[in-house]
C-alpha cells in the first residue's frame, strides 16, 4: 500500500511538474506601493507607466501624482524584483523611496 | 531703441519669488526636463511673425514670416541622453517701398537641418518637485537652399554655413507651478562670402497649471499658463569681411501662452509674442509680434 502511494505520487510529479512547483512556489498577488520623487511633470510621467506595463506580472497601477506614490498590482510575488522596480522608475526619470509589498487576500 | 520695462520687471520678480512647479514644458524656452519621451515624440507649430520699419533713405519695409519647423526628439539613454532633430519649412515675403516703386519677394522652402544633443547633468527630486539641469549641444547643417538668385541671404531657405551651439537649461518644478530658464550661444560661419553675427538666446518661463486645482490621479485633462521672457541677441552682420552697420542688436519679448493636456500623449498649446525691448543697430525691420500654435506628440 505504502508503495503504491509513493509510486503515484512520484508519477504525478513527473506527469503534472507544474502543479508541484505551483504548490511550491506561489505566493499569490501582491500590491506594491512606492513613492516616487520629482513626480512633478504629469506629461512626463508617460515614460513611467510605459515601464511600468512592461513589467512582467502587472496586472494593474495607479499612479497618484498629488500623493507621489504609485500603486502596483502584480499577479503573484514571484514577479516582483525590488531592484529592477527601483530601477524602472529610476529609467523613467524620477527617483523611488518607500518600497512597501502587501499581500492581497481574496 | 524701443523699450517697455513694467511687464519684465513684475514677470522677473514674480519668478524670482515664486516656489517652483509643475506642468508641461514651456512653450517658447526649452526645458531640462528629458524625461518621459520613452522612445520617439514629434512637435509642430505654426509661427507667424511680422515685422516693419524704416529702412532708411526714404524706404519703409514689411516682412512676414510663416515658419513651421519639425522637431523629432529621440531618447538615447533612459533620462540622461536625448537627441533632438529639427528642420523648419519656412515661407518669407518682403515688401520694400522707395517712393513711388515696391519691390517685392517672396521665396519658401525647407532651410536647414539642426541636431542637437541634451544631457542631463544635475537631478535632485523631492515629494512632489524636482530641479533639474540639462547641458545642451548641437549643429546646423547647411541642407537649406542658400543661393536662389536675387534673393538677399536673410530671405535664403538656408544659411548655407556650418553653425554650432551650446548651451544650459535649467528647470524647477513644485506642484501646480514650474519654472525654466536657459542661454544658448551659437557661433556662426561663412558661406557665399557671408556671415550672419553670432548669437545669444536667453529665455525664462514662469507656468502655472490652471486646471486640476489638485491632481490626484495619472491621468487626468491638464490646463497650463504660461509667461516667458524670450530675448535674442544678435553680433552684426559681415558681408565680403566688413561688418554689415544695419544688423545685429538686441530683441526682448514678452510671451503669454496657454496648453491644454487632453490625454496622455498629446498636447496644444498657443503663445503670443510681444516685443517689449527692440535696440537693433542702424536702421532694420523691428518686430511688431509674432503668434504661434502647434502640438507635441509621445510616439511611442
Amino acid at each position: 500500500m505504502r508503495t503504491l502511494v509513493a509510486i503515484s505520487i512520484i508519477l504525478a510529479i513527473i506527469v503534472f511538474p507544474g502543479a508541484a512547483l505551483a504548490v511550491e512556489e506561489a505566493t499569490g498577488p501582491v500590491k506594491v506601493t512606492v513613492g516616487v520623487d520629482g513626480l512633478a511633470c504629469p506629461f512626463c510621467a508617460y515614460g513611467l507607466e510605459k515601464k511600468i506595463k512592461n513589467m512582467e506580472g502587472v496586472e494593474d497601477f495607479t499612479i497618484f501624482i498629488e500623493r507621489g506614490k504609485v500603486e502596483v498590482i502584480f499577479k503573484d510575488k514571484k514577479f516582483f524584483e525590488r531592484e529592477r522596480f527601483e530601477q524602472a522608475v529610476k529609467d523613467a526619470g524620477f527617483t523611488p523611496r518607500d518600497i512597501k509589498v502587501e499581500d492581497i487576500k481574496d | 531703441m524701443k523699450v517697455r520695462i513694467l511687464g519684465p520687471t513684475f514677470f522677473i520678480t514674480f519668478a524670482l519669488s515664486a516656489p517652483a512647479f509643475s506642468q508641461g514644458p514651456p512653450i517658447n524656452t526649452d526645458t531640462a526636463v528629458i524625461s518621459g519621451i520613452e522612445g520617439a515624440a514629434f512637435r509642430s507649430f505654426f509661427k507667424y511673425t511680422e515685422k516693419s520699419g524704416d529702412l532708411g533713405g526714404g524706404r519703409d519695409g514689411e516682412l512676414s514670416v510663416v515658419s513651421i519647423p519639425f522637431i523629432l526628439p529621440y531618447e538615447i539613454l533612459p533620462n540622461k541622453l536625448l537627441f533632438v532633430g529639427k528642420i523648419p519649412y519656412t515661407e518669407k515675403r518682403r515688401k520694400v517701398e522707395n517712393g513711388s516703386s515696391t519691390e517685392r519677394l517672396t521665396n519658401s522652402g525647407f532651410g536647414d537641418l539642426s541636431l542637437n544633443l541634451k544631457y542631463l547633468f544635475y537631478q535632485k527630486d523631492a515629494p512632489r518637485q524636482s530641479t533639474r539641469a540639462v547641458f545642451s549641444g548641437g549643429l546646423k547643417l547647411p541642407t537649406g537652399e542658400d543661393d536662389e538668385r536675387g534673393l538677399p541671404p536673410a530671405l535664403q531657405d538656408g544659411s548655407g554655413s556650418y553653425d554650432y551651439t551650446a548651451g544650459f537649461i535649467i528647470s524647477r518644478f513644485k506642484e501646480r507651478t514650474g519654472f525654466s530658464a536657459d542661454v544658448f550661444y551659437t557661433l556662426k560661419t561663412e558661406a557665399n562670402d557671408f556671415e550672419f553675427g553670432d548669437t545669444l538666446n536667453y529665455d525664462l518661463a514662469l507656468g502655472y497649471r490652471l486646471i486640476p486645482a489638485v491632481y490626484e490621479t495619472y491621468p487626468a485633462k491638464q490646463l497650463n499658463l504660461y509667461l516667458e521672457l524670450n530675448g535674442t541677441y544678435a553680433r552684426k552682420d559681415e558681408a565680403g569681411g566688413q561688418k554689415v552697420a544695419d544688423s545685429g542688436g538686441n530683441t526682448l519679448f514678452l510671451s503669454p501662452g496657454i496648453q491644454f493636456i487632453p490625454w496622455r500623449t498629446f498636447l496644444v498649446e498657443a503663445s503670443f509674442q510681444i516685443p517689449v525691448l527692440q535696440d537693433l543697430n542702424g536702421d532694420q525691420l523691428e518686430t511688431d509680434y509674432a503668434v504661434l500654435a502647434g502640438f507635441r506628440w509621445l510616439i511611442f
